[in-house]
């Protein structure tokens, strides 16, 4: 019991504490790249799942600009810490081969050694550990004298475990740990308990009471008392184990079995009436834990040594009763575990976290290590299927987006098409074409009057209008008039034919120059087409969130592959535990009443006289 | 009895199939690892259709010590317009003491010259409330554009520094 107390307090320390280092040394967190720092930023909150996907996206755009292998070592980290531990391995293996450089050697050594102390392999951790050499970053230099202490005190090491914790920081909660470890070491170790008990609850009290205690530290101190109650009944000294589990918080979910060690040390001491009075706290309990059940079973034993065979027997049968209770409650439980769906258990179990207390009655179950990890796990894949959800609603919106923008671009090119640029281009190119064939006919038709100037064409129709107000006098009597009219307009005449050649090349010339700005604006035509096309198309975008919403679809139906295999694992895990409690209470009832046979027998034994026994034996040897 | 006790008392710790577990433990850091790639090449896309580099301007903000500056928030305006107000937790300004540096902002502005305003609250020496602003121009170019805030302890004035710089 003890070892597996120490083993359970072992893997606490453990989990306690992966939390607690810091990567690179002090140089290497000098940041260049600001990539690199954002790194850091989460990394240095616990955030390793969003730290690792930042420097995986560093890593996809280019090499970070940052000390060498820093990054590397620090992803190495970052995913041992996140569970990544082949990843971790193949990171460190990389560097163990490639990095010369003193600092990273021993870093990579250093997190290797902890790979291998994670994973319980503390030969290959003691292996790794001892390559470490000075150059380690000081930030590494307290984890790394930790688990050199710990593997110290597995191989009973007493120098080396003093030696190491001599070099751990003397403010550092390692030092409560490892103490810790040490003291349920010593108490593993029978012949250290029976010379160092006093010393062992001295250095307990003391350790546990040097700072204000946390949670995790009362369960360890709990969890040490415990240990260490058993381990005085175990050397026979019943006081000292009573003391002890006095220490025990009745809050602690360990009450159940400090109680009856405690009654258990009372009965030793034969104070039985203390002893049963201490198992009654236990033994009111509604729920017939095994501790429950074997406090019945030590009030009965207690009146049974205390010589009152009638109390015994009474207590005895009032236990067996409960017992048979108990066991139709099981059998009622068991059918409703294999109705009940894994989500119901599973707010049975919230309900019990929330309130120590539930329908189900799963209180031993869930304080078992085995099962809290595999909840672990379970709620690990919860958190990990709801992200991959929120994956699946991100490539939707993204989705959404693209069509937006493909739809918006379609109108936008439209409206270019129609209002902007085809329609003024076609119209420019229409009066071009009518300019084109007017000049060609004037120049044909030596037609000067095509090329006058707006002032010519202005007094040209002044002269028009003159002719005709003209042609409506009397005739004779503006002469002069006429023939300064006509004058005039022979003059105009004669000056656009004057004028027709220079004309007539200006028209070419200005036509030439036309057909240059429309060719320009034809082909910025043709270019702003094709960059709308160009835009137009997203199918490259579209194929890559395709691809990854399979790769999504598939990872999730993995995952509910996972979550299922575990649900079902669990909840055979609570069935099978209900059916084993079931079996031992049946062992329970038969032993109970064999005893109470027993205690029949004894009591008939006595109540029959002196005289009657005589009469027996002479009755007896007569048969004989 | 006391054996039974003892039996009893290991129930305190539940194991079971260990091998299966294992395997579990495996897919699950499998798992693990798909999800973070799936997350960078989301993250990725994210950027590339909502902040392309013609566009995209990024704001950092990084510390150096913080004795004379404790940051409780940052308010950030870029051509008067409040882009980002952030309010500080201890945890994020420890990361940020010992070497971690924040993207405050990821947003697109248009190509040419633009503003840059960040408001730096919190607690000044003796305890006093503080506020200081700082601004600088950029200018935006077909590149991503990427702006460091940074605040540095200046040991000679023996008060903080806040500086603005282009990456």
């Amino acid at each position: 019991m003890i070892k597996i107390l120490a083993v359970n307090c072992f893997s606490l320390c453990i989990c306690s504490n992966i939390f607690a280092t810091e990567t690179a040394s002090e140089d290497l967190n000098r940041v260049v790249d600001p990539r690199y720092g954002t790194i850091l930023f989460e990394y240095y909150q616990g955030n390793y799942q969003a730290a690792l996907t930042l420097q995986a996206i560093a890593e996809y755009k280019s090499p970070l600009a940052h000390q060498g292998v820093a990054p590397e070592l620090l992803k190495g980290g970052m995913s041992l810490k996140y569970g990544l531990l082949s990843q971790a391995h193949d990171i460190f293996k990389t560097l163990l081969n490639s990095a010369e450089d003193q600092t990273i050697l021993s870093a990579a050594w250093f997190y290797t050694g902890k790979m291998h102390y994670q994973a319980e392999d503390f030969k290959s951790a003691a292996a790794a550990l001892s390559q470490v050499t000075d150059a380690l970053a000081l930030k590494f230099s307290d984890e790394f004298h930790y688990m050199k202490a710990q593997l110290a005190i597995k191989n009973n090491d007493e120098i080396g475990y003093k030696n190491e914790k001599s070099q751990i920081s003397a403010q550092h909660d390692y030092h409560e740990y490892i103490e810790h470890n040490a003291l349920l070491k010593q108490l593993v170790l029978n012949d250290a308990v029976d010379t160092n008990i006093e010393k062992i609850t001295q250095q307990n009290t003391n350790l546990m009471q040097k700072k204000k205690l946390t949670a995790e530290m009362l369960a360890l101190q709990n969890r040490s008392y415990l240990a260490l109650g058993f381990a005085f009944i175990k050397q026979g000294d019943n006081q000292n184990a009573i003391k002890t589990f006095k220490h025990i918080s009745m809050k602690s979910h360990l009450i159940e079995p400090a109680l009856l060690g405690y009654g258990w040390a009372l009965n030793n001491m034969h104070e039985y009436d203390k002893a049963r009075n201490v198992l009654a706290q236990l033994t009111s309990s509604e729920i017939l834990t095994p501790y429950v059940q074997e406090a019945l079973l030590v009030q009965t034993y207690s009146y049974q040594q205390q010589g009152d065979l009638q109390a015994a027997q009474h207590k005895l049968i009032i236990s067996i009763n409960r017992f048979e209770e108990y066991k139709a409650e099981l059998s009622q439980k068991l059918v409703t575990l294999n109705k009940l769906s894994w989500r119901q258990i599973y707010d049975d179990i919230r309900e019990f976290e929330s309130s120590k207390n539930n329908a189900l009655g799963l209180n031993e179950i869930l304080s078992g290590q085995g099962f809290q990890s595999n909840l672990a796990q379970l709620e690990l894949l919860y958190a990990l299927k709801q992200q991959l959800k929120t994956q699946l609603q991100q490539i939707g919106s993204f989705k959404a987006l693209l069509d937006d923008k493909a739809m918006n671009t379609q109108i936008r090119l439209h409206a270019l098409k129609k209002k902007t640029l085809q329609t003024q281009v076609d119209y420019l190119l229409e009066k071009r074409n009518g300019l084109m064939s007017k000049v060609n006919n004037a120049i044909k038709k030596q037609d000067a009057e095509a090329f006058f100037t707006p002032s010519q064409l202005s007094l040209k129709k002044r002269l028009d209008s003159t002719k005709v107000v003209l042609a409506q006098l009397p005739e004779g009597k503006f002469v002069d008039f006429e023939s300064r009219v006509s004058r005039v307009q022979g003059r105009l005449i004669w000056q656009a034919h004057q004028d027709f050649s220079a004309r007539s090349w200006q028209a070419k010339k200005d036509i030439k120059h036309l057909d240059n700005f429309m060719a320009q604006l034809q082909k910025q035509k043709s270019q702003l087409f094709k960059s709308i096309d160009t835009a137009q198309d997203m199918s490259d975008e579209l194929s890559r969130i395709k691809k990854i919403q399979l790769r999504v679809d598939t990872h999730f139906n993995k995952n509910n592959h996972i979550i299922n295999r575990l649900e079902t694992k669990l909840k055979k895990a609570f069935i099978t535990y209900y059916a084993q409690r079931k079996t031992d209470l049946e062992q329970a009832i038969v032993q109970a009443q064999l005893l109470n046979i027993q205690m029949q027998d004894q009591s008939f034994s006595k109540t029959i006289s002196p005289e009657h026994e005589l009469d027996k034996q002479s009755s007896s040897s007569e048969t004989l | 009895m006391k054996f039974k006790l003892l039996t009893l008392l290991m129930m305190l710790s539940f194991h079971s199939y260990a091998e299966q577990e294992l395997s579990i433990k495996d897919e699950i850091a499998a798992l693990k690892k798909q999800v973070i790639a799936l997350n960078r090449d989301l993250f990725i896309l994210e950027e590339d259709l909502l902040y392309p580099a013609s566009t995209q301007v990024a704001v950092y903000l990084a510390m150096d010590v913080g004795q004379y500056f404790q940051l409780d928030s940052i308010e950030l305006k870029i051509d008067g317009n409040s882009t980002t107000h952030y309010l500080y937790t201890e945890k994020q300004l420890n990361a940020l003491y010992k070497g971690g540096v924040q993207r405050l902002y990821l947003g697109n502005v248009s190509q040419g010259e633009h503003e840059i305003t960040a408001f730096f609250i919190g607690t000044g020496p003796n305890k006093r409330e503080y506020k200081r602003a700082t601004t600088a121009k950029f200018i935006k170019t077909q590149d991503a554009k990427a702006i460091e805030l940074k605040i540095v302890d200046s040991t000679g004035k023996e008060q903080a520094e806040f500086l603005v710089s282009e990456l």
